[in-house]
């Protein structure tokens, strides 16, 4: 399988390059669900690539079957808030968790000290919980509502594959990370990534890890708590993707970004900005633009 | 302030060529003068004038501040302190012959303006125009159509103005927000261009924004009844009915500033359940502790409800987020709330501003206001 990894590519992409360097020819399939009701608005990656680009559209086939099917749609949505629920929990135990082990490293910035170390083990055992919990919750929606038998559903996701079917790579664009996560998976896309290059950018990068990582440290409010989204589709293990980290993260405190990374440990955090490229195994593209966070809280170009 | 001293020991010369020195002293410069904690009025237009005052509407300062004559012109100074951040509105009272006639600052083209016309502003260093108050060319703007209700608290016909998000579905409900002084604030605070702009970085959730007005406004928003009825028995029925609103309390929020602001929380006290979230801006919330509050009839039905909430505070099932400017006369009443808030509302959050009692404060204030309330999707974005 071959997969690269992009940084987002608003406002300039890098996108076509790496098509062309890769002597990409044939026709592109597009997964922008993550654009919502602009999903159909990829005339400006249409017109940066020579190739024929088909969109997927999977956020308007979901609206198909949700007017179409309104008792799975009904399963879907019981699940889905049954994980609003959780996440609910979920937040009350990180926001706790996470305002202690930043207390405990701010009291002596010590990152052997060992009640630090406990409070970093409880927040990552609160993240297993919830992610364990969403997964059930998928699972037995999965189990108990089984869509892939529903018509509608098997239909659309045959169109899908007979659509990818003709196409030389498949590009998974950025916008709203659930929406997109939750879009991929209901039309089981994840056993088909694989068999055709793939170029992932932003939301769509993150949802090729295991794990989603939301988060916003500028928010009108000032830092927001990081909390999972769900899972992603694990095509890349131990590493959390941060598109627009610049924008996003407040590189400047060292306290929270020691936190984050030890909290995320031991997988790599990369943050993605404009021009990053992640190919072969190695970080490329614009310098500076892929960079790592380290246990410290320092930043380093990623892979150095 | 330098410079102007130059200038007075300049102009104190005999013989000095003053209107030169003048005119090259006013020469290409932006005035007031601003360094990082001072500002320096300046008016000179040629015309001789027994004094010059200035207005402003800073409370804590006098409220009419004499200019200071340079030595031997007709023109004059002032320099003041200017808090971080600050933004000062402001004109000139220009007095000969024991009258006077009020004017803008014509050596400053940075106007505000309200229903009563416009002032100069004076802003500090410090203060930056927020990036999301204007209408930028890639952002796609909702739409604004027009209706009607019958009211019957009124009695009449109540005509408002609607705000529907770009991109909004059919079949999709949103939350809603009920604005007073709704022709104001898209007037004089662009919250059409704010509501776009924020939507669009989804930093607030898409949502419906009614914009009211009053008819006789200061009455019916003075803790009046009938206007709480209207709101909840009329407006929001009608609007429910007639658009996607979603039905739950605590999707529904009501705002105002100033009478305003007293309009909005009357009525989530009046009806409780009804309104989940409030935006109160600069809130008339005049109450005594002992005496009379000395501010004119118009304010009894405000001072008498303001007065009953601080007795027994009922239970406030919103959220309620509150600003104020601190040039404001109103900033001791609106911190006095804030803990009674604190004590009886869902949540209460309250922000402070080095401004006064107008639009471009409570523009400047709607980021903070309305993504707390009605937080968007930003945290999940990655485009």
């Amino acid at each position: 399988m071959s997969l690269t990894i992009l940084g987002p590519e608003r406002p300039e992409g890098v996108l076509p390059g790496v098509l062309k360097k890769h002597d990409v020819t044939g026709p592109l399939a597009l997964v922008s669900a993550g654009w919502r009701y602009d999903e159909a608005r990829d005339e400006p990656l249409r017109a940066a690539v020579p190739n024929e680009v088909r969109n997927l559209r999977l956020y308007d086939r979901f609206r198909v079957i949700e007017h179409e099917a309104p008792d799975l749609i009904s399963r879907y949505t019981a699940k889905q808030d049954a994980i609003r629920l959780v996440k609910q929990r979920y937040r009350m135990r990180v926001q706790t968790g996470l305002a202690s082990a930043t207390a405990l490293f701010a009291e002596h910035g010590d990152i052997t000290c060992r009640w630090f170390l406990q409070a970093i083990r409880h927040l990552q055992e609160t993240d297993e919980l919830f992610l364990a919990e969403a997964r059930a919750l998928h699972d037995r929606f999965e189990l108990e509502a089984r869509p892939g038998d529903h018509p509608l559903v098997r239909k659309e996701r045959e169109a899908i594959r007979e659509e990818l079917s003709g196409c030389a790579a498949l590009l998974v664009a950025g916008g709203h990370v659930g929406v997109l996560r939750n879009r991929c998976f209901f039309f089981d896309l994840g056993p088909v990534l694989n068999h055709r290059p793939l170029y992932a950018w932003s939301a769509g990068a993150m949802l090729m890890t295991e794990r989603v990582l939301l988060y916003h440290d500028r928010t009108a409010y000032g830092p927001g708590t990081a909390e999972f989204l769900d899972h992603g589709f694990g095509l890349l293990r131990n590493t959390v993707f941060l598109p627009h980290a610049r924008e996003r993260l407040d590189l400047e405190n060292i306290r929270n970004l020691t936190v984050l990374a030890h909290r995320l440990a031991p997988r790599r955090v990369i943050a993605l900005e404009n021009g990053a490229v992640y190919e072969g195994g190695s970080y490329s593209g614009t310098a500076g633009a892929a960079f790592a966070l380290h246990l410290d809280g320092s930043t380093h170009a990623a892979g150095a | 302030m330098q410079r102007v001293l130059e200038l007075i020991a300049a102009c104190e010369q005999p013989k000095a060529p003053r209107h030169q020195l003048l005119e090259a002293f006013a020469k290409d410069k932006l005035f007031p003068l601003v360094t990082d904690d001072h500002a320096t009025f300046f008016f000179w237009d040629g015309e001789p004038y027994d004094s010059v005052f200035l207005q402003h509407w800073v409370f804590g300062l006098p409220s009419r501040i004499e200019l200071l004559r340079i030595p031997n012109t007709n023109a004059f100074y002032l320099p003041l302190d200017l808090p971080k951040r600050a933004r000062v509105e402001y004109k000139f009272e220009l007095m000969r012959g024991g009258k006077g006639r009020w004017t803008a600052d014509p050596r400053n083209p940075r106007r505000a303006y309200d229903p009563f016309g416009s002032n100069s502003v004076c802003p500090a260093t410090s203060y930056e125009e927020p990036g999301w108050v204007n209408e930028h060319r890639d952002i796609r703007r909702g739409e604004l159509v027009q209706g009607s209700v019958y009211s019957e608290a009124w009695k009449s016909e109540r005509s408002y103005q609607l705000y529907i998000p770009y991109g909004a579905r059919p079949g999709k409900h949103y939350p809603l927000l009920i604005v007073h002084d709704g022709t104001d604030f898209l007037h004089f605070a662009q919250m059409r261009e704010c509501l776009d702009t924020l939507i669009a970085h989804h930093e607030v959730a898409p949502l419906l924004v009614c914009f009211t007005d009053g008819v006789r406004r200061n009455w019916e928003y003075a803790a009046n009844p009938q206007q709480a009825d209207f709101l909840a028995l009329d407006l929001l029925p009608h609007l429910r009915k007639n658009y996607p609103v979603l039905e739950a309390p605590e999707f529904h929020g009501i705002m105002g500033a100033s009478f305003g602001a007293v309009s909005s929380l009357h009525a989530a006290i009046r009806h409780p359940g009804t309104w989940g979230h409030l935006l109160l801006q600069s809130g008339s919330f005049a109450f005594t502790d002992i005496g009379d509050h000395e501010r004119g009839p118009l304010w009894d039905p405000i001072v008498a409800f303001v007065n009953e909430l601080r007795a027994a505070p009922p239970r406030i099932e919103s959220r309620v987020y509150q600003s104020c400017g601190t040039f404001e006369s109103l900033i001791y009443y609106n911190r006095s709330l804030l803990p009674v808030f604190q004590r009886v509302a869902d949540d209460a959050r309250f922000t402070e501003a080095p401004d006064g009692h107008n639009w471009i404060n409570w523009r400047d204030r709607l980021r903070e206001g309305l993504t707390w309330l009605f937080p968007g999707p930003l945290w999940m974005y990655y485009e």
